[in-house]
């Protein structure tokens, strides 16, 4: 490079390059001697110059807003910044499940009671059988006759207590058939 | 008084000085400080001017509420600037980002930065050619790619170094040199065409 700017001038690339990464010593040597790369040089740099001035000019023109610190509240424009598709997507899901919720439950209600009487139903003859079998012998002991009531014995009826509820009977028939006859004898005798 | 001091050393490039002599407490101060160069980078990054002046506002608020971890490794615009740079691939990730970036809205107008040109004694026909080399490096500026922009606004408007680019952008020194020749290579052939547009005109 040395003997390349003893010769000539500083090619485009070179000056791109002090540019960008700062001027080598042979460089700067260069153009210090130079003048027409120092006219080359400034060429180049006039419009970064420009437009540096520029920029640095206006943003130091607007307006310095008040900072506030003190509060973690969040601004119109900070919430601007927030990404909303994660926010919604989780707000999204939460209303899902509630209502998934909400109709589920209902649901729920509205499909287990029918499981429940099903069941209930699936019992409930055995249950009524037995509740009517029960109404049915209050209602037989009830209303056998006085002179019927040996024969309610029958209903509680079994093979082990026949004979002696057979004989009572018969020794109870006896005992009312004499009780009658003592009372037809005591008529005659007035 | 301790804000004109920062102030002074800030403009002398004494950053870590700037920032004893102020200290993260005083927000404000930090603000009025290097707004201005946040204000720059994030203008240019997100070509949104409201989204800039937001993420400006929200990084000077981060940096408050993380003034502890700063130990002075690096110096106070560094710092600054990496919590903007990572507000800024924040934004660019949203999809309000993806929006604007097809809207194409809201940026900084040329004319409008050109109001702005400082012109001491200059003659008309001086300033006429200065707007002139302003709006080639502006449409170029803006064609470049987003990495490439970045990149060039913190080496020749922030007139960082490159080490510092690259640890700011977390990036290679070779991957940031190579953007800078690249957008250089681009602003360079853009302004020569407006120079050579402006000489047939003149014709």
């Amino acid at each position: 490079m040395n003997t390349d700017l003893q010769n000539s001038h500083l090619s485009a690339g070179q000056i791109d390059q002090w540019l960008v990464e700062g001027p080598s010593v042979e460089a700067q040597g260069h153009v210090a001697a130079c003048r027409e790369c120092e006219e080359k040089l400034a060429e180049a740099r006039e419009p970064l110059a420009i437009f540096r001035s520029a920029v640095v000019a206006w943003s130091e023109s607007q307006p310095v807003g008040k900072i506030s610190v003190g509060e973690e509240k969040r601004g119109f424009r900070q919430w601007a910044l927030v990404d909303w598709m994660p926010v919604a997507s989780v707000a999204f899901a939460v209303l899902v499940l509630a209502v998934f919720l909400l109709r589920g439950g209902s649901l729920l209600r509205h499909d287990v009671a029918p499981q429940f009487e099903a069941q209930f139903e699936a019992k409930s003859p055995v249950i009524s059988d037995t509740v009517l079998m029960e109404q049915v012998d209050e209602e037989v002991s009830e209303t056998v006759p006085d002179a019927m009531a040996p024969l309610t014995d029958l209903v509680g009826w079994d093979s082990g207590t026949a004979a002696t509820t057979e004989s009572a009977a018969k020794h109870g028939v006896k005992k009312k058939a004499a009780a009658s006859r003592g009372k037809a004898h005591g008529r005659g005798n007035d | 008084m301790a804000y004109a001091l920062a102030k002074e050393m800030a403009m002398s490039g004494d950053a870590v000085q700037a920032q004893s002599a102020l200290g993260l407490d005083d927000i404000e101060g930090v603000m009025r400080l290097y707004r201005g160069r946040i204000l720059r980078y994030a203008m240019f990054a997100v070509r949104d001017r409201d989204a800039a002046e937001t993420i400006t506002q929200e990084c000077f608020l981060k940096a408050y509420r993380a003034r502890e971890s700063f130990r002075g490794d690096c110096s106070l615009s560094t710092w600054l600037m990496q919590i903007a740079v990572n507000l800024v691939r924040d934004y660019a990730r949203s999809k309000q980002f993806q929006f604007w970036k097809r809207a194409q809205s809201a940026t900084v107008d040329v004319m409008e930065a050109a109001e702005f040109l400082p012109h001491p004694g200059a003659t008309a026909e001086k300033s006429l050619l200065a707007r002139e080399k302003l709006k080639s490096v502006w449409a170029a500026v803006e064609k470049l790619s987003k990495m490439q922009r970045e990149v060039f606004v913190l080496r020749f408007v922030e007139e960082m170094e490159l080490l510092e680019i690259a640890d700011v952008m977390g990036m290679k020194e070779s991957t940031v040199k190579s953007h800078l020749y690249r957008a250089l290579n681009a602003v360079r052939s853009k302004v020569q065409a407006g120079a050579q547009a402006g000489t047939i005109g003149a014709k």
